[in-house]
């Protein structure tokens, strides 16, 4: 127990101390404390993470007894993944900013932000109760949008505005519908606990209630997904973002999305969920040919990833439509895989970006085989694995989600996922096409100039270990899968033979 | 587990793999890189030779599990491997190309910079071959099958400085992938259908299953997977632009392997595949079609490895029609046989024409004209490995070519399908055609020059004065003084200076040797058939034989007389003349290829603007939206009296009105 409250209390206390002792750190020489602060943090809340996976702690206090709201935190198999995933990318993005300091702002706040964001993340994953569950969601919002708006990228001013304020509004209108969703969720099956909401499937609400409340809880959580036609916050904010920034919002943030889905929709709701599902399913297909299209002949190679991450996330929505187990369990799968394959690409585009000064794809550059082997090697494996090639992590979740969506639950319409599946499966053509695009503008050729330096020190460390990863969930998916099994089991209640 | 044959098994896919990484991280030191990939080679021979020694002596027939089952509810997923006889002779025959092509490498790359990358790369390609040939579960084998198309499109892309060979680079991996996409339905529908992706319980579910119509259309998926990879028609086109690639990758992976992975794919799925007839059918069409038009294509191109691209389509199209028509009874035999021999003379040619491209710089018809002349230590390999293409009795060509006529002989004999007398027929045309553009290849190579034949005879002039010169030094190098005053001046020195091979560097022995291996091989490696290795009846038709010498002994004629004598000797010169242009560009398949793409980059473009213009037009409406209702609410608190008063009653109206209706 006070494992997982550490784990939850180093960030937070160490994000506000950060921020708030920002105008007594100076611009530069409190950027290597601000960074070692942060470092050990992330550090001490990365091993209590590692620690509350272990042994699964439980705290459950009362909070607000007159609405039965509890602290209630816990661990299990589908929270374990994002934790981790969200405690080691914690420690990647100051590492990575070692390479690539902050600008715009008081480093010291920069941090600070960085880790209320791990903080808010966590608490979201940790939380066993649907209202601290909401809280937790919201709390990322805002140190997220400092990120944007002060550290985004120097050069137009305005559209970091725009990016920044984009982001939160649309995201909020989200949230709000989340929260009217959950209100009524929670009213109407008399419980806040995530578990035990798991457990009564639905039980004692009628069908009209449970499809009015997963549409608004789709549509909440949709935008934060981002599903397909909620998506347009996603590319401006990606680009704009500082790399930290980017990274955690892909890696992070979009995941918070489809966790909820898993636990306040699919779990709580299924006769509701199987109701939405085909049109769940048809607007996740529907991103993954738009985000692939997008990718094709956009200029941009940081809102290129964004795009891509929209085409992602439409085959992990389209895993948790096909309502089966392979399906739930392409969509866990899928969704850590895109967490890493992001992180990866954004780190590597990010410190592309810095050396570039913008990240155009229209110029001329010194083809990165050429000059910068580490960099071109971390840029062919992220790209492989983002055509989801198999033997890397991206090709497990959308080849079963693709599985799944050929063979769904019995309740779904098959005719409409078959040809679901079949118009999935064209998306990886485009995933290839886009992919091998950006390889042969910016990884192969002949030109040596202009020359910048390759990866080392703190970057390299974090592309190796984000390479690593990507091979290393790749030949061993079991590693994941085996995790979430059991719960998966319990939310589709089917066992597992 | 336990057991060391399930072991060997396990090194034959991990050997490679392992090599493939150690040898990135030492990529930068050449001998450390070749010698890692050099020595995973020879252990993963050894590994596949106990593998086959095992599955022989004690008819060892076994899963052996990787990964683990992965758990997904209803759907089983063991990942098992599985080693059989059919696995285990495959295994060897990719092992024995794979440690040539590793040692002829080290010769061949011996001055470029990406040496380690390289060998490293083929090293992972090897791991992927074997995992398909060993997989015992449709995940493993797509994961090899990608996997392949992966290290293909870097190895073909190798000498990423030149914009040629990045084109051809991302045109093979989009074709395959394209054509791979049905591919995947095809694997899901039957993984689907069986409840599991294990390859011996899926074939005992479809063998039993009622549905047809399904198993038949998850076949014609796969044949648009096996039909990317093989280069087969429609998806020909990327397999010569492949030819960008270094030699010794493109008689690896574009000769022996990879594009033969289809035939045995289909051979280990055979059972279900000869369930379905519209598939037999279709594959029977498209293999004909392949052989003979990529035989076409091979006499009139003006590079000779092009040539050989060309001719290894044409050739894959024969395995792959012994599966189209093959009696179920014969099985997938023959189709094995041919993939194994087209293996073993199809490296080798790759390997001796790259030797000769180092020495003649160039792999042009032009640049190549009597170089096996010039440089006679090339003349046993290229002639043992023509002689094999052409289907030569005894070599091994013409052994598995005569069983593939032979399966569709009985076809035609005892099915009489459509699919049997297509095959036969263009079988019959492709026999004659693949002699005659061997023919040609040979005499370009032998060609002597008029001029050249001048040299010749004054040199043997003058040898009769200088007699401690050899005859053959004479007339290789011959220096300005040495030779006769009339022909210095057309002497053909070495037109150009491949950047590449800046300064000549004798063949390594490892290299030469591995060339003799794979000529012994080729001719010999017919004997095969009265072994147990592959699953035939040591039986040829003598029939057959006597139709197909006399196809390939009339059209050699036809070529020997229309080869002309002056120029490069080039029998395609005089037949196929100015079109030649229109050969070598494939007769436009870019085109079509194109016509395909440019649709999908407009939609791209269309769906670009809706984004910005349509989707996101709505969110900046809101902002709008909201901007107006605010300027209107402050616009409604004008401070005036009246106004108030005005609003006042509208509102005690609309509440009239509201408690009147509602009531």
């Amino acid at each position: 127990m006070v494992v997982l409250l550490l784990a939850l209390a180093i960030p937070a206390v160490t994000g506000t101390a950060l921020i708030v002792s920002s105008r007594g750190m100076g611009a530069n020489s409190g950027e290597g404390n601000a960074n070692l602060l942060s470092l050990v943090a992330s550090l001490a809340t990365a091993a209590f993470v590692i620690a509350a996976v272990i042994i699964r702690p439980e705290v459950d206090q009362p909070w607000l007894p007159s609405l039965g709201v509890r602290w209630q935190f816990s661990v299990d198999g589908i929270s374990a993944p994002l934790l981790l995933l969200t405690a080691l990318l914690s420690i990647a993005v100051v590492v990575h900013a070692r390479s690539h300091p902050p600008y715009g702002g008081s480093p010291a706040t920069f941090y600070g932000c960085l880790q209320l964001v791990e903080f808010g993340a966590l608490a979201t994953f940790f939380a066993r109760d649907a209202i601290i569950f909401f809280i937790a969601f919201e709390i990322v919002l805002i140190p997220m949008w400092v990120l944007i708006a002060r550290y985004g990228d120097a050069h137009d001013l305005g559209a970091r505005a725009d990016a920044s304020g984009r982001f939160v509004l649309y995201t909020v209108l989200g949230s709000t519908l989340m929260l009217v969703g959950i209100l009524a969720l929670v009213q109407s099956a008399g419980t806040a606990n995530l578990d035990d909401l798991a457990k009564l499937h639905g039980a004692g609400m009628e069908r009209q209630t449970q499809i009015i409340i997963a549409a608004l809880l789709l549509v909440g959580l949709g935008i934060k997904i981002p599903v397909w036609p909620l998506h347009t916050w996603l590319p401006p904010a990606h680009t704009i973002a500082p790399t930290a920034g980017s990274v955690l919002l892909a890696a992070v943030l979009l995941k918070m999305g489809t966790y909820g889905v898993v636990r306040l929709v699919i779990a709580p709701l299924p006769i509701g969920f199987g109701a939405l599902a085909p049109a769940f399913a048809t607007v996740g297909v529907v991103g993954i040919l738009w985000g692939g299209l997008c990718c094709l002949v956009e200029n941009d190679l940081k809102r290129l990833i964004a795009y891509s991450s929209v085409a992602h996330m439409g085959f992990v929505v389209l895993g948790l439509a096909s309502g089966t187990t392979a399906g739930l369990q392409a969509a866990l799968f899928a969704n850590v895989a895109h967490g890493v394959v992001s992180a990866l690409l954004f780190f590597l585009v990010g410190g592309l970006k810095a050396r570039w000064g913008s990240a155009d794809l229209a110029t001329a550059r010194a083809a990165l085989r050429e000059i910068s082997p580490r960099l071109g090697l971390a840029l062919v494996v992220g790209f492989a694995a983002s055509l989801g090639l198999p033997g890397l992590v991206g090709f497990w979740g959308e080849f079963l989600a693709m599985y799944a969506a050929w063979s769904p639950a019995p309740d779904r319409p098959q005719g409409l996922m078959r040809v679901l599946a079949v118009i999935a499966v064209t998306g990886t053509a485009l995933a290839a096409g886009y992919s091998l695009r950006v390889l042969r503008l910016i990884w192969s050729g002949d030109r040596v100039a202009p020359a910048h330096a390759d990866a080392r020190g703190p970057e390299w460390s974090v592309l190796a270990v984000l390479v690593t990863a990507v091979l290393v969930l790749g030949l061993a998916p079991g590693l994941l899968l085996n995790s979430t099994i059991k719960d998966v089991n319990i939310i589709t209640s089917e066992v597992s033979r | 587990m336990s057991d060391p044959v399930s072991q060997a098994v396990l090194l034959v896919v991990l050997v490679p793999f392992v090599a493939s990484i150690l040898g990135l991280l030492v990529a930068r030191r050449r001998l450390a890189s070749a010698f890692i990939a050099c020595g995973g080679a020879v252990v993963t021979l050894l590994a596949g030779a106990y593998a086959l020694y095992g599955v022989h002596s004690n008819s060892f027939t076994a899963d052996v599990s990787t990964i683990g089952a992965l758990p997904l509810g209803q759907l089983q997923m063991p990942l098992n491997l599985l080693v059989d006889d059919l696995a285990a002779i495959v295994v060897v025959a990719v092992a024995i190309v794979g440690l040539a092509v590793q040692l002829f490498s080290k010769w061949y790359l011996r001055d470029d910079d990406r040496h380690g990358v390289f060998v490293a790369t083929v090293s992972l390609f090897l791991s992927g071959m074997f995992l398909v040939v060993l997989s015992g579960d449709l995940v493993l084998t797509l994961v090899g099958w990608e996997v392949m198309g992966w290290c293909s499109y870097l190895l073909i892309g190798h000498n990423s400085r030149r914009e040629s060979a990045r084109k051809a680079a991302t045109k093979a991996f989009l074709v395959t992938r394209i054509a791979d996409l049905a591919f995947v339905i095809g694997l899901i529908i039957l993984a689907a259908g069986a409840g599991t992706t294990s390859i011996p319980d899926v074939l005992a579910h479809w063998t039993e299953a009622p549905d047809r119509a399904m198993l038949t259309v998850a076949m014609l998926c796969l044949l648009s997977g096996v039909a990317g990879k093989s280069g087969q028609f429609p998806f020909h086109d990327w397999l010569p632009d492949a030819m960008e690639g270094p030699t010794p990758a493109s008689a690896l992976i574009h000769a022996a392997t990879m594009v033969a992975a289809g035939t045995f794919l289909l051979a280990r799925l055979f059972p279900i595949f000869v369930l379905s007839d519209p598939a037999r059918l279709l594959l029977a069409v498209m293999t004909a079609v392949t052989m003979i038009g990529a035989a076409v294509l091979a006499f009139g191109q003006s590079d000779l490895k092009r040539l050989l691209a060309y001719s290894t389509l044409s050739q894959i199209a024969i395995m792959l029609s012994a599966l189209a028509v093959a009696p179920e009874e014969t099985g997938s035999g023959p189709g094995v046989l041919h993939l194994l021999s087209h293996a073993m003379f199809k490296a080798l040619l790759f390997l001796a024409i790259g030797w000769l491209s180092v020495l003649v710089a160039g792999t042009s018809a032009v640049a190549m004209t009597g170089g096996v002349r010039r440089h006679p230590q090339l003349k046993v390999p290229i002639a043992v490995g023509l002689l094999a293409l052409a289907g030569v009795p005894p070599l091994v060509g013409f052994v598995s070519k005569e069983y593939v006529l032979g399966a569709a002989f009985d076809n035609t004999t005892e099915i009489g399908s459509a699919a049997g007398w297509i095959v036969l027929l263009a079988l019959a045309l492709t026999v004659a055609l693949t002699a005659a553009y061997c023919t040609r290849a040979w005499l370009v190579l032998t060609h002597l020059a008029p001029d050249e034949d001048a040299i010749r005879k004054a040199a043997l002039a003058d040898s009769r004065r200088v007699e401690d010169v050899s005859l053959i030094e004479m007339f290789t190098e011959p220096a300005p003084g040495d030779v006769h005053p009339s022909a210095a001046t057309s002497v053909p020195t070495v037109i150009e200076v491949d950047p590449d091979h800046h300064h000549y560097v004798p063949i390594h022995g490892s290299a030469r040797g591995s060339i003799g291996v794979l000529a012994f091989l080729s001719v010999v490696g017919g004997a095969i058939i009265f072994t147990p290795l592959v699953g035939v009846e040591p039986h040829i038709s003598w029939l057959l034989v006597a139709v197909s010498l006399l196809l390939i002994l009339g059209a050699a004629a036809a070529v020997r007389r229309v080869a002309p004598i002056d120029g490069a000797g080039d029998a395609a010169d005089r037949v196929v003349g100015d079109r030649m242009v229109t050969f070598d560009k494939g007769f436009g398949a870019d085109a079509v290829y194109t016509a395909v793409v440019s649709p999908v980059v407009k939609l791209a473009r269309v769906v670009v603007t809706a984004d910005r213009e349509v989707i996101d037009a709505y969110v900046r409406g809101t902002v709008v939206a909201t901007r107006l209702a605010g300027v209107a609410g402050e616009r409604a608190h004008s401070g005036k009296p009246s106004s108030y008063l005005v609003w006042l009653l509208l509102g005690m109206l609309a509440v009239g009105v509201a408690g009147v209706t509602l009531w």
